[in-house]
């Protein structure tokens, strides 16, 4: 099993971006890593729209996009840390529009090979000082210790 | 009923947040010592996995119809901890009520 850990990258956006060019500038990456297959941007960018991933979270906005298993290579995650906020529908259609300063594209064949990482996960989104601290920057160093302290 | 209630957490591709949410829920009842089988799937095949699963309740992150036959709860409070202990209670009661 491979850890997501080591494919993890954290890009920042200072531009301002729509959705949709946000989604598929992240897809960008992660298909440049060989971390999914061509298409994955399509299929990503169809999910959201079905099932949208904002989440108001304690004292930031954030989103967790991510398309079925089928379409990853390598387990990761993409982190886009960005400077203007980018719209998302709210996941489960609760709060309205979620001003997401942080997006978490995830990267999951087999999601039950990485229940620890999801849980890490979990509990980072649920800490608005380690979330404000991911944005400020310096957040690769915190996020990693926080999922490795977690056993991802 | 005798049997552990069955609960059915579904997410738009069954991949991160109905794990996240099937993990917290297991947690919980361990710690409430509270019998449940967590299952997990995707909303689109809820019709098909309410009937295979015989799920008791159901636990949703995406948008999921109201339905006559289980109760279903949004289950999006378990990603981010924001009104979690609040969403516990429902589903807990919930499964009191079922196993009475």
């Amino acid at each position: 099993m491979l850890s997501v850990l080591n494919s993890l990258q954290i890009t920042r956006f200072e531009q301002a971006l729509d959705r949709r060019e946000l989604l598929q500038k992240m897809a960008e990456i992660a298909f440049e890593n060989g971390w999914v297959k061509e298409g994955f941007a399509q299929a990503l960018l169809e999910r959201e729209e079905k099932y949208p991933t904002g989440i108001h979270a304690p004292g930031s906005g954030i989103a967790i996009p991510h398309a079925d298993a089928e379409w990853t290579v390598v387990p990761g995650m993409v982190v886009a840390v960005l400077g203007q906020p980018v719209a998302f529908e709210p996941m489960g259609g609760q709060g309205g529009e979620v001003q997401a300063n942080l997006v978490f594209l995830l990267l999951i064949s087999d999601p039950d090979d990485h229940v620890a990482f999801l849980s890490a996960l979990a509990d980072f989104i649920s800490d608005a000082e380690k979330l404000q601290q991911l944005r400020q920057g310096d957040g690769l160093t915190l996020l990693l210790e926080h999922l490795k302290q977690a056993g991802a | 009923m005798n049997r552990a209630a069955v609960i059915l957490v579904m997410c738009g591709s069954s991949i991160a947040t109905s794990t996240l949410a099937a993990v917290k829920i297991e947690e919980e009842a361990k710690r409430r010592n509270v019998s449940v089988v967590v299952k997990k799937g995707k909303v689109a095949d809820a019709d098909v996995l309410l009937q295979s699963t015989k799920a008791d309740i159901i636990v949703a992150t995406a948008v999921l119809p109201p339905r006559d036959d289980v109760p279903v709860f949004n289950g999006v409070p378990l990603l981010t901890g924001i009104g979690q202990k609040e969403l516990f209670d429902q589903i807990f009661d919930a499964i009191a009520k079922i196993k009475e």
